[in-house]
């Protein structure tokens, strides 16, 4: 992925509130596939909740990306 | 399966059906605002992730007989072709 070097307010702002939703959502089916007894709800809350996991590196990087070439 | 566990499931899909759409619409939101490429990608990419997780979440619910479709009549879409045909 390439760094963003001019990410604009909306950009930075979205990126943010896709964050926040990602780890509610981590949190939320992480909380799910404990609680539940059943094997097959607890399967996949697993899978979605690493899904969400992968979503929230993704995001994360854009702003990592951005504070390295901010920095040099 | 006893009754307990089988709402307790149907609650978690229930919950779960809500929070993708959520995130559907939130990254649609996202990708239209964005002008960089890459971000404007990874909104797209991570949306259709989002449709995929939920449509993984109903085909579970409409297995178990937690979703019921209704089907519409033949009439109805008969009506609809009717007035929109040119």
């Amino acid at each position: 992925m390439q760094g963003t070097q001019n990410m604009t307010q909306t950009e930075l702002q979205y990126i943010t509130d896709c964050l926040e939703t990602e780890k509610k959502a981590i949190e939320n089916y992480t909380a799910f596939a404990r609680e539940t007894r059943d094997p097959e709800v607890s399967e996949i809350c697993k899978n979605v909740a690493n899904k969400h996991q992968q979503h929230y590196n993704t995001l994360l990087q854009h702003l990592q990306n951005t504070s390295h070439i901010n920095t040099q | 399966m006893n009754k307990q566990e089988q709402h307790s499931a149907t609650d978690i899909f229930q919950q779960a059906v809500s929070l993708q759409k959520r995130l559907t619409s939130l990254y649609n939101e996202a990708a239209g605002a964005s002008n960089a490429a890459n971000i404007r990608q990874d909104f797209l990419n991570i949306l259709m992730d989002e449709h995929q997780l939920q449509e993984e979440i109903k085909t579970i619910m409409q297995r178990r007989g937690m979703v019921h479709a209704q089907v519409v009549d033949n009439q109805k879409i008969s009506r609809a072709q009717q007035e929109y045909q040119h």
